[in-house]
């Protein structure tokens, strides 16, 4: 036996007692614990409200910010769209300018070069025209300077290859024969370096019915035409028959005249002319019809020589060039050159090309100084009006540059404008906020404030009227029990023993009271409080200092309650008790 | 023999209710040896009760003196002193005051909570045996009959082998039988060396002491 085991079974027997006790120690303990967590509670829920009231207006002006940012992206973009706009229009008024300027100046160059196609034209017709009279004067020019020189007579001579030309050159006349049919193959050939080919019989004969005069006696029957050339007019005409032409010497030393009837070896012949003086070996000559000629020298169907006169087409070698052409013609004949007819013909034809040529060439080169210049002017006009052109168009751009400038600048103010004024507006709405919030602490400060004043009024005021109640009961108990400490001090207990029934008792009821009170004060602070918590925060709800203080406090109190009552059951005489009894 | 209780001169003065005071006890002195079963017989309110708990150390003498066992108790502190009580002195009641929410087991071995005093303590199921109460030893007071009651109120008293043995009245409730039955038991304690001493109304209970003492008034007013 020991006063646990005494205790728990005057406990069980006297439940009632020990129940009220019991419900008064945990009432008081409940009342502290749901008071406690209440006002953690309303705590806590003051916190999250705080919290999500925060949350929300952070969100709330995170909003508006988002908003403003929104409505600042937009007129940032309105504003970019009208400045894109004008860009746009800047640009293509600026395309338009500049295509204005580009068709003018095209249309210009275009006039220009119609200008400048239609000088080009004059000049190049007038050019042609003065090239046509040039060509035409130098034509006529050679022309006339080939009438003229053609008069020198034939400046190639076709001789028999065995013509020796010392002679030849000695005497002034060929010896050597070859065939009349010469004439004929060369005219069928297809010759170019020479024309006016003119078979000749010459002799230095006796004119035995003149004195025996010494004279050259020359028959010709005329040039014989080129097959593959339209005719000429022949530089010699023909000595018809029974006709003779005279030289000048001949005709004045024997004074015969034209239409005078003269005899030659036994033969009639007419005097159709006489030649005027030509200082040459002509004036000691006379022309008879070839035939006749040949008849007259017995020389038939062959002939001295054939004279001939080179071609324009001729090159500057242009014996070698004759020479090489007739010796594939006629292989056994020789060419000579008479020198001076040759020369001059040559030299009077090239002077008179030449000065058509430097006529002409003076004449394009004038054509062309003048188109130079006014393609000059033309490019000058141009380029100032090109460079007229890039000034407009660069002032344009400059103009075009300052209008999006200023457009930009007053864009980026109003951007910067509405930004601070959003900033404001935010600072202003957080400032707002922040007082909201402020206010809104206060007030629940000042509630959790009244609310912990009143819990610090009802705890005590509950707690000592436990303390109060279980005093009562425990004095009711020791009354109960006083023989019970009779006895049990007669037969020994001393009186702290005695005192330990009690407030080991009292004890048990505070342990036991707290226990249930904790678990009533838990549930019912968390059937009236814990709402509007998040269920991870339902433990902030409990605070181990405070269960700590319930757990112990409540023996303590239940202890204290007992105290007086165990100390008058303790010290009360057994022997008045059992002398009662 | 040697002296168990020795009784001096005692005498107990108790407040009067008009202020003089009522003496219970004038002078009472008696000897209890070992083996003496002695009892106290007197009218009510002669001072019998008074005479039994000043001897029993429970109720502090005006004057005289007690000694048990060659020692006086009343020169110990309230706290030794009930020590003392609980090593040498039993006591039984009319009353019985067993505990009511213990059971009879429980009841007998009530004294072992003052101590146990060298190897003192008896063995309850000895005792239950011996006081017939086997088959009640787990059942209330409630549940007992008064001798039953008696007979455990007298184990308890005996369960630390007390020197002395204190009774008041221990019969008075009791029919011939079950008082028989304690008287017996009494006087076996006394046989065993150990002293009675018995307060009663009851001729016959008086009659199986050894002795009787009569008191009248808070005297002694004589002795068999």
């Amino acid at each position: 036996m020991n006063l646990w085991r005494l205790t728990l079974r005057e406990i069980s027997h006297r439940r009632l007692h020990f129940g009220l006790g019991l419900i008064s120690v945990s009432a008081a303990v409940s009342v502290y614990i749901s008071t406690t967590i209440l006002l953690r509670d309303k705590s806590l829920r003051d916190e999250d409200a705080l919290v999500r009231m925060e949350r929300q207006q952070k969100e709330q002006i995170a909003e508006d910010q988002a908003t403003r940012a929104q409505a600042l992206q937009k007129r940032r973009m309105e504003l970019e769209n009208k400045l894109g706009a004008l860009r746009s229009r800047l640009r293509t008024e600026f395309a338009a300018k500049r295509g204005e300027l580009s068709a003018q100046l095209g249309k210009r160059q275009i006039e220009l070069e119609g200008d400048l196609r239609e000088t080009q034209e004059i000049l190049r017709a007038s050019l042609k025209e003065r090239e046509f009279a040039v060509a035409k004067a130098g034509a006529e020019l050679q022309d006339a300077m080939r009438k003229i020189t053609k008069g020198l007579g034939f400046n190639i001579l076709i001789l028999p290859r065995d013509q020796d030309l010392n002679r030849f050159h000695l005497e002034g006349v060929a010896t050597a024969v070859m065939p009349e049919a010469l004439v004929t193959k060369l005219a069928g050939s297809k010759i170019v370096t020479v024309n006016h080919l003119l078979p000749v019989v010459t002799r230095r004969i006796k004119w035995p019915e003149r004195d025996n005069l010494e004279v050259v006696l020359i028959g010709t029957r005329g040039e014989v035409p080129l097959a593959h050339r339209d005719p000429k007019k022949p530089l010699i005409d023909a000595v018809p028959k029974g006709v003779m032409i005279v030289g000048h010497t001949v005709g004045r030393r024997l004074g015969i005249k034209a239409g005078q009837e003269v005899e030659l070896l036994g033969r009639e012949f007419k005097v159709a002319k006489v030649h005027g003086e030509r200082g040459s070996m002509d004036d000691s000559s006379i022309w008879l019809n070839l035939g006749e000629a040949q008849e007259l020298l017995k020389m038939q169907n062959v002939i001295n020589a054939i004279l001939a006169l080179e071609c324009n087409c001729a090159t500057v070698d242009r014996v070698g060039e004759i020479r090489a052409e007739i010796a594939g013609i006629l292989p056994g004949t020789q060419i000579i050159e008479r020198g001076s007819q040759a020369l001059a013909r040559a030299e009077a034809r090239n002077k008179a090309k030449a000065q058509a040529d430097a006529d002409l060439e003076q004449a394009a080169a004038n054509a062309r100084k003048t188109l130079e210049e006014q393609q000059r002017t033309a490019q000058a006009t141009l380029a100032a009006q090109k460079t007229a052109n890039e000034e407009t168009l660069a002032a344009q751009s400059q103009r075009d540059a300052a209008t999006l400038k200023i457009h930009e600048d007053k864009n980026a103010e109003l951007i910067t404008s509405q930004r601070k004024g959003d900033v404001i507006a935010l600072k202003q709405e957080r400032k707002n906020a922040d007082a909201l919030l402020q206010n809104e602490r206060n007030s629940r400060d000042i509630l959790r404030d009244q609310n912990h004043r009143f819990a610090d009024i009802l705890i005590p005021l509950v707690v000592a009227a436990s303390a109060l109640w279980v005093g009562l009961l425990t004095y009711g108990n020791a009354r109960r029990r006083q023989a019970e400490v009779g006895i049990l001090r007669a037969i020994g207990l001393n009186t702290g023993q005695v005192l330990g029934l009690f407030l080991g008792k009292a004890l048990l009821l505070g342990l036991l009271g707290a226990a249930l009170g904790l678990v009533a004060g838990l549930t019912m602070g968390l059937a009236m409080g814990n709402r509007g918590i998040e269920e991870a925060r339902t433990l902030q709800l409990f605070e181990a200092r405070q269960l700590l203080i319930a757990a112990s406090l409540a023996p303590v109190i239940a202890m204290l309650g007992s105290w007086l009552p165990a100390i008058l059951a303790a010290r009360q005489d057994p022997a008045v008790v059992l002398q009662e009894e | 023999m040697s002296m168990l209780l020795r009784v001096e001169n005692l005498t107990k003065q108790y407040p009067g209710q008009n202020g003089s005071p009522v003496h219970a006890l004038r002078g009472v002195s008696l000897d209890l040896e070992e083996g003496d079963f002695a009892a106290i017989q007197g009218p009510s309110g002669c001072g019998k009760s008074t005479l039994l708990l000043a001897a029993g150390a429970l109720l502090q003498p005006t004057g005289g003196t007690v000694s048990i066992d060659g020692d006086d108790p009343y020169r110990l502190s309230s706290e030794q002193r009930a020590q003392f009580r609980a090593r040498y002195v039993g006591f039984v009641f009319q009353q019985f005051h067993l505990v009511p929410y213990l059971s009879v087991r429980e009841n007998i071995v009530v004294p072992e909570l003052a101590g146990d005093f060298e190897g003192n303590s008896g063995d309850v199921d000895a005792l239950l045996e011996q006081f017939q109460l086997k088959h009640r030893a787990e059942h209330p007071p409630a549940k007992l009959s008064t001798g039953e009651r008696q007979r455990v109120a007298l184990a308890r008293a005996l369960f630390n082998k007390p020197r002395l043995l204190l009774a008041d009245e221990p019969t008075g409730n009791l029919d011939h039988e079950n008082a028989d039955i304690v008287l017996d038991h009494f006087r076996r304690f006394a046989e065993a060396g150990g002293g009675v001493l018995l307060v009663t109304h009851d001729p016959h209970a008086a009659a199986r002491a050894g002795r009787t003492i009569n008191i009248v008034d808070g005297c002694l007013a004589g002795a068999d």
